[in-house]
C-alpha cells in the first residue's frame, strides 16, 4: 500500500547553548490562567514566565545585551512577543486580545491580556507556543477557569495547539 | 464592629440544666458513633464522610528488620557494595571513550544471587532503545527538538534541530560496545543486554557475604550534546582560534554501573527512559583517565598524581587555595586562553580516588580556567573541602565571582540542615549541560554574553541563574548523592527536598532575589489545574515535572517548616532524617515516618493530602457572627432587647406614610391610648425579677459563679464558619483586626477538620473592649490557598491581578530604568548666550549644590 503523504514543514529552530532537554534542574514551565472577572465583565489572561527563560528569549530573538529585569525595552519586547505566540480562536475567528501590560513580581515576569466575555458555545482553538522557539523543552500549562470548571492544557513544541469547548465536552 | 450581630444565641435558657445534659448526651453519642465507624473497616461505604486523617499505615509498607516503624534503618539494614577500578582513555579527535573496568561486588544481602544486573545508561542513545522507539511523535512528554504531528488540515512539522538530531544519530552510532565481560581470571561470563540493562549470569550462585569480580571492556562514542542532548556529552567551540576548534567533554553515566539490589525492590532494573535519573550502590573508586596532555580534568574524587599532571605553579596555587579566604586561580583565564589555541603533544593520565560514592563523573578540556577555595569544617571528617570551579572563557568573570562562592555557601547552609559535607572536594563545571549532579562534581550551564567591543557581560537574571543552579546541583551532593534515594522511582525525594533546601540557601544568599517556584504561593496555579498527578508518582509517568517534583514538594516542606511544625521541630526532624540515612537508601515511607517520629506530630494527614492526592487548598471563611449572652436578668436583657428593636430600620411603609403626611390614628386621637402605650412588652415587672432570682438560686454553686462572672465580664463571643472547597485540609490561619487598632494572628491546627472535613466552626472569645472588625484567612499567603476572594470577612471586593496592575502601573518600577539612566551624560552648563536665549535665570546644578566656588 502506498503510504499517504503528509505535508512536512521544516521549522526553523533557534538553538542556544545550555538549553538541554535533560537536566536535573527544573524544566521550563510557564503558567497561563484564563478566567472571567464579573466585576469588569472581561476575560482576563494572566501569563507567568520564569525570568531567566524570558530573558533568554529577548536576548536570542532581539538583542543579546538586553536584561529583562532591568530593561523596560526588553519587557516591552517580551510583551509583544507573547502577543504573537499566544492566540485564541472561536469558531474560526481570532478573539481580539488586548495587551494590558506586564510586570516583574515574585521572581516571575507577568504579562496581562484581556478579552471580551467568551461565548460558552462553539469551538475554541488555543495556541500557546511562547518561549518554545528558543527553549526546546518549554512547557506551557494553560488553565481555563470558566463556567465553574477548570480545564488544563499542556502545550509543548510537539503540541502547541489545542481545540476545546468551554463546557468541557469533546470536540469530536 | 461586624455587621452580623443579630445572632443572639442563648447560652442558658430557663431549662439550662436540661439543655446541658442533652448536649452532654449528644457529644457522648457522637463519639461512640465515630469510634464504632472507624473500628469497622478501612473503607467508608456509607455517606460522604472523608477521613482526611486516616493513618498512612494502610498505605506504607509494613515495617521490618531492615526499615523500622520509626523511619530509621532497621537493626538488620543492609546494602550492597560496588567498588570500581577503571582505566579510560579519551580519544579527542574521534570523541570516543575506550575503557576497562573491574568491579568488585559484595553481596551484603541475606539472599543468594544467581545473576547480577548492570546499568548501561549510554544505550539510551541507541536508535533502537526503548526511549527512542517509544517516543510518541508529537506526543506529550516527548524529549528533544520540536516535532508536531499534523492532520489533514495542519502540516506535520519537523524542526531543524530534530533533523540535526536524526542526522547525528545516523552519522555516529551511540551506545555501548561491550567488548567482553569476564570474571577475575579472565573467563568469559554469559551476559544478556536488555535495553539499558545487562544481566550477567554467574557461574555459581553468590552467597550472602561473598564478593565477586567482573571485568568489562567497553567503548562508546560521545554524543554531541547540542545535537543529541543528554546528561553528558561534548560541546564543540568551532570559533576558537585553534584549528578545528575545541571541545568540552562532560562524561557522566558513562561506564557500566552495578544496578541496585535492595531489601524493598530486589534488583532496580527499570529501563532508563531519560527522565528518572538513577540510584546506585556506594563504593570506592580508583579511576585513571588518559586525556590529551593539555587538558584540565575535573572528576569525582581526589587527584592522586598532581606531580604528573599539574605544573609546579599549579600545585603551589592549589596548596595556597586550601587556606584562601576567597577563591583563587589554579589555572588563570589567561592561561586557559593560551591553552585554547595550542595543541597537545601527547597524553597524560589523571588518577583519582573516591571513597564511599555512588557514582563517578568527570570533565575534560583545554578550555578550562580553574579556581579553588578551601572550605573549613572544624571537627568534620573532611576538615578542609576544596570548593572548585572549572569554566571556559565563555563563563568569564561571572563564574569567577559566583560559582565557587556559591559552592561554599551551599555547604554552609546544607550542612546545618543535615551533616558536614561528606567529601573532600565539591566542584562546579561549565559545559553543555544546564544542570546535573554527581558525587563531588556538578555540571552547570549559565554563561556570559560576548559583546561587540570584546567584553563579556551578563544580566541580573544570568547571575541569579548561575547562583541558583550551582546551589541546586551542589545541594544534590547531599540529596541524593549521600542520602541515597532513588530518583528513577521517586523524583521528588531528591528534587523536591533539594528544591526546598536550595531556596532556603537562596534566601540566605540574598533575600532580595526571589527564588521562583519553591514557595506555596508559587504553586497555586498548578495545584488547581486539572492535568496533574500526585507527587507519589513514578518518575517516568509524571506530568509537569517541574511543578510536580520540584515545586510542590518544596512548597509543602516550606509550609511544614514555617507554618505547621515550626522551625525548631522541623529542623530537628529533618536533620534526623538526613543523619539516619546518610550513606544509606531511604524510601518515601522512611522520610514520612522519620519526620513524624522525630517531631512528635502526627503528619499523616499532611503526607496523604499533599503527596498522595491532587487536592488543592481553598478554605473559605463563610461567615462570622457575634454572640451576646442572655444574662437572664430582666433589668438587663429586656432593656437590651428593647434597644435591639429600636435599632432596626424603620418599616418602609411607615416611612412612606409619614412622607405622605398620613397621621396615625393613635396620634390623631390620643384619647385611645391606654396602659400598653406607656408600657411596652419589654417592661420589667417583679414577676420576672422573682423568676430570675429563683433561677439563680436553683443553679449549682459552680454554675452560678461561672454564669455571674460571664455576665460581669461581658466578653465578645464570635463564631467563625469555614468550608473546605479545595479538599486539602490545612491549618486555619487568621489575621484578626480589632476596634482598638490591635492585630492578632490565630493558628488553628488542621485537626479541626478531623471529624468534619467539609465545614467547621470556631469560637473565639475576646474582652469586652476588643471588638472584631476584620478577619482575614491566611493573611500572609502561607498555605497556597487558591481563592483569596473568600478569605476575608466582612467580604472585600478584591481586585483581580490585572485590575491591581492597572491601578498601580503608573508607579511601576518601569518608570525608572536605572541601568540605562545611569549612562546619561550630565547636561553641560549653559553659556551666557544660551542662558539668555532660554530667557531663564535658573541656577546651574553646581549652584544648587552650593559649589559655585
Amino acid at each position: 500500500m502506498k503510504p499517504m503523504k503528509h505535508l512536512v514543514l521544516i521549522l526553523l529552530s533557534l538553538l542556544i547553548a545550555g538549553t538541554p532537554a535533560a537536566s536535573a534542574h527544573p524544566r521550563r514551565e510557564a503558567e497561563i490562567d484564563i478566567s472571567f472577572n464579573p466585576n469588569s465583565g472581561l476575560t482576563e489572561i494572566v501569563h507567568r514566565y520564569r525570568i531567566l527563560d524570558s530573558e533568554a528569549v529577548v536576548q536570542s530573538l532581539f538583542d543579546p545585551s538586553l536584561g529583562i529585569k532591568e530593561d523596560p525595552e526588553a519587557q516591552a519586547l517580551f510583551g509583544e512577543y507573547i502577543e504573537n505566540r499566544f492566540s485564541l480562536r472561536h469558531d474560526g475567528k481570532r478573539v481580539p486580545l488586548e495587551l494590558v501590560g506586564g510586570e516583574i513580581n515574585d521572581g516571575y515576569i507577568w504579562i496581562y491580556q484581556t478579552a471580551a466575555e467568551l461565548p460558552k458555545d462553539g469551538i475554541y482553538v488555543l495556541r500557546a507556543s511562547e518561549l518554545m522557539d528558543v527553549h526546546t523543552d518549554q512547557v506551557n500549562i494553560v488553565n481555563v477557569r470558566l463556567h465553574d470548571q477548570v480545564q488544563s492544557f499542556v502545550f509543548s513544541r510537539s503540541a502547541p495547539f489545542v481545540t476545546f469547548r468551554l463546557d468541557g465536552a469533546s470536540v469530536y | 464592629m461586624l455587621p452580623y450581630s443579630g445572632h443572639a444565641l442563648v447560652f442558658f435558657g430557663p431549662d439550662a440544666g436540661q439543655n446541658m445534659s442533652k448536649l452532654s448526651t449528644a457529644i457522648v453519642f457522637s463519639i461512640l458513633l465515630t469510634g464504632a465507624a472507624s473500628a469497622q473497616s478501612v473503607q467508608q461505604t456509607k455517606g460522604d464522610f472523608q477521613d482526611k486523617f486516616r493513618q498512612l499505615d494502610e498505605v506504607l509498607p509494613t515495617p521490618n528488620v531492615y526499615r523500622t516503624a520509626s523511619g530509621a534503618p532497621g537493626h538488620e539494614y543492609w546494602q550492597q557494595q560496588a567498588d570500581y577500578v577503571i582505566d579510560a582513555t579519551l580519544d579527542e579527535e574521534n570523541r570516543r571513550i575506550t575503557a576497562s573496568e573491574t568491579i568488585t561486588y559484595t553481596n551484603n544481602s541475606p539472599d543468594t544471587l544467581r545473576y547480577l544486573w548492570v546499568q548501561l545508561d549510554q544505550n539510551i542513545f541507541r536508535t533502537d532503545s526503548m526511549s527512542e522507539m517509544a517516543q510518541d511523535f508529537g506526543g506529550a512528554g516527548r524529549r528533544g527538538p520540536a516535532v508536531s504531528a499534523g492532520d489533514l488540515d495542519t502540516p506535520t512539522k519537523l524542526s531543524l534541530g530534530e533533523l540535526r538530531r536524526q542526522q547525528a544519530l545516523d552519522d555516529t552510532p551511540l551506545g555501548y560496545e561491550i567488548k567482553s565481560v569476564t570474571d577475575a581470571r579472565g573467563n568469559p561470563l554469559k551476559f544478556t543486554i536488555v535495553g539499558t540493562n545487562m544481566r550477567v549470569d554467574l557461574p555459581s550462585p553468590m552467597k550472602p557475604g561473598s564478593s565477586t569480580t567482573l571485568k568489562i571492556d567497553f567503548a562508546f562514542n560521545i554524543n554531541d550534546d547540542d545535537a543529541v542532548s543528554g546528561r553528558s556529552g561534548y560541546e564543540h567551540f568551532p570559533e576558537d582560534e585553534r584549528e578545528g576548534g575545541n571541545d568540552i567533554f562532560l562524561l557522566a553515566q558513562w561506564f557500566p554501573r552495578m544496578a541496585v539490589y535492595s531489601d524493598y525492590e530486589g534488583w532496580h532494573n527499570k529501563e532508563f527512559l531519560g527522565r528518572g535519573e538513577f540510584t546506585l550502590e556506594f563504593g570506592n573508586y580508583t579511576v585513571n583517565l588518559t586525556v590529551p596532555d593539555d587538558h584540565i580534568v575535573s572528576a569525582t574524587g581526589v587527584l592522586q598524581n598532581p606531580a604528573q599532571v599539574l605544573t609546579a605553579a599549579q600545585r603551589e596555587r592549589l596548596k595556597e587555595a586550601e587556606s584562601a579566604e576567597r577563591p583563587m586561580y589554579i589555572v588563570t583565564p589567561d592561561e586557559a586562553l593560551a591553552a585554547e589555541s595550542g595543541n597537545p603533544t601527547g597524553t597524560k593520565t589523571w588518577k583519582f580516588k573516591a571513597n564511599n560514592v555512588r557514582d563517578f563523573a568527570w570533565a575534560s578540556s583545554r578550555k578550562f580556567a580553574w579556581d579553588a577555595q578551601g572550605h573549613k569544617q572544624p571537627g568534620a571528617e573532611n576538615e578542609t573541602v576544596m570548593a572548585m570551579s572549572f569554566f571556559p572563557k565563555e563563563g568569564g568573570k561571572m563564574w569567577e565571582l559566583y560559582s565557587t562562592a556559591s559552592i561554599v555557601h551551599t555547604m554552609d547552609v546544607y550542612s546545618r540542615f543535615s551533616f558536614d559535607y561528606p567529601y573532600p572536594v565539591a566542584q562546579s563545571v561549565n559545559g553543555p549541560v544546564g544542570g546535573m549532579e554527581y558525587p563531588m562534581i556538578t555540571f552547570n550551564g549559565p554563561r556570559t554574553e560576548l559583546q561587540d567591543d570584546g567584553s563579556r557581560t551578563w544580566t541580573q537574571s544570568d547571575k541569579e541563574g548561575l547562583i541558583g543552579v550551582v546551589i541546586h546541583e551542589i545541594g544534590h551532593i547531599y540529596f541524593p548523592m549521600t542520602v541515597n534515594s532513588d530518583e528513577r522511582q521517586w523524583t521528588w525525594m531528591d528534587e523536591g527536598i533539594n528544591s526546598f533546601l536550595d531556596s532556603v540557601a537562596g534566601y540566605e544568599w540574598d533575600p532580595n532575589i526571589t527564588w521562583s517556584r519553591s514557595l506555596p504561593r508559587d504553586l497555586i496555579s498548578y495545584m488547581t489545574s486539572s492535568n496533574q498527578v500526585p507527587i507519589m508518582t513514578q518518575s517516568d509517568s509524571i506530568l509537569n515535572l517541574g511543578s510536580n517534583s520540584y515545586g510542590k514538594p518544596s512548597a509543602a516542606l516550606h509550609m511544614l517548616r514555617d507554618t505547621i511544625l515550626g522551625r525548631e521541630l522541623f529542623d530537628f526532624a529533618f536533620r534526623e532524617y538526613a543523619q539516619r540515612w546518610k550513606f544509606k537508601r531511604p524510601t518515601p515511607s522512611d522520610f514520612f515516618r522519620t519526620m513524624e517520629e522525630a517531631s512528635g506530630v502526627d503528619l499523616d494527614w499532611f503526607w496523604r493530602g499533599w503527596f498522595y492526592t491532587t487536592d488543592h487548598v481553598d478554605i473559605s471563611l463563610d461567615t462570622v457572627y457575634q454572640l451576646s449572652i442572655d444574662t437572664k436578668d430582666p433589668d438587663i436583657d429586656f432593656a437590651r432587647r428593647r434597644q435591639e428593636e429600636a435599632d432596626k430600620p424603620q418599616r418602609v411603609g411607615t416611612r412612606l406614610n409619614a412622607e405622605q403626611g398620613i397621621v396615625p390614628w393613635v396620634e390623631r386621637f390620643p384619647d385611645v391610648k391606654d396602659f400598653y402605650d406607656e408600657n411596652d412588652i419589654y417592661t420589667v415587672t417583679n414577676k420576672e425579677r422573682n423568676e430570675y432570682k429563683a433561677w439563680l438560686d436553683g443553679l449549682e454553686d459552680w454554675e452560678r459563679t461561672a454564669f455571674l462572672r460571664a455576665v460581669e465580664e461581658d466578653k465578645n463571643y464570635y463564631v467563625l464558619e469555614f468550608s473546605n472547597i479545595g479538599g486539602l485540609v490545612m491549618p486555619i490561619i487568621l489575621g484578626l483586626e480589632f476596634s482598638d487598632g490591635s492585630y492578632e494572628r490565630v493558628y488553628i491546627p488542621a485537626e479541626i477538620w478531623r471529624r468534619s472535613p467539609h465545614n467547621v466552626r470556631k469560637l473565639l472569645v475576646y474582652d469586652k473592649e476588643k471588638e472584631l472588625t476584620q478577619v482575614t484567612l491566611d493573611p500572609d499567603w502561607e498555605t497556597a490557598d487558591a481563592d483569596i476572594n473568600n478569605n476575608t470577612f466582612p467580604r472585600k471586593i478584591l481586585p483581580s491581578r490585572i485590575e491591581a496592575y492597572k491601578s498601580t502601573r503608573d508607579f511601576s518600577f518601569k518608570r525608572r530604568d536605572i541601568m540605562q539612566d545611569i549612562k546619561t551624560e550630565l547636561t553641560p552648563e549653559e553659556t551666557e548666550g544660551e542662558a539668555e536665549t532660554e530667557g531663564e535665570d535658573a541656577p546651574t546644578p553646581a549652584e544648587l549644590e552650593g559649589a559655585t566656588e
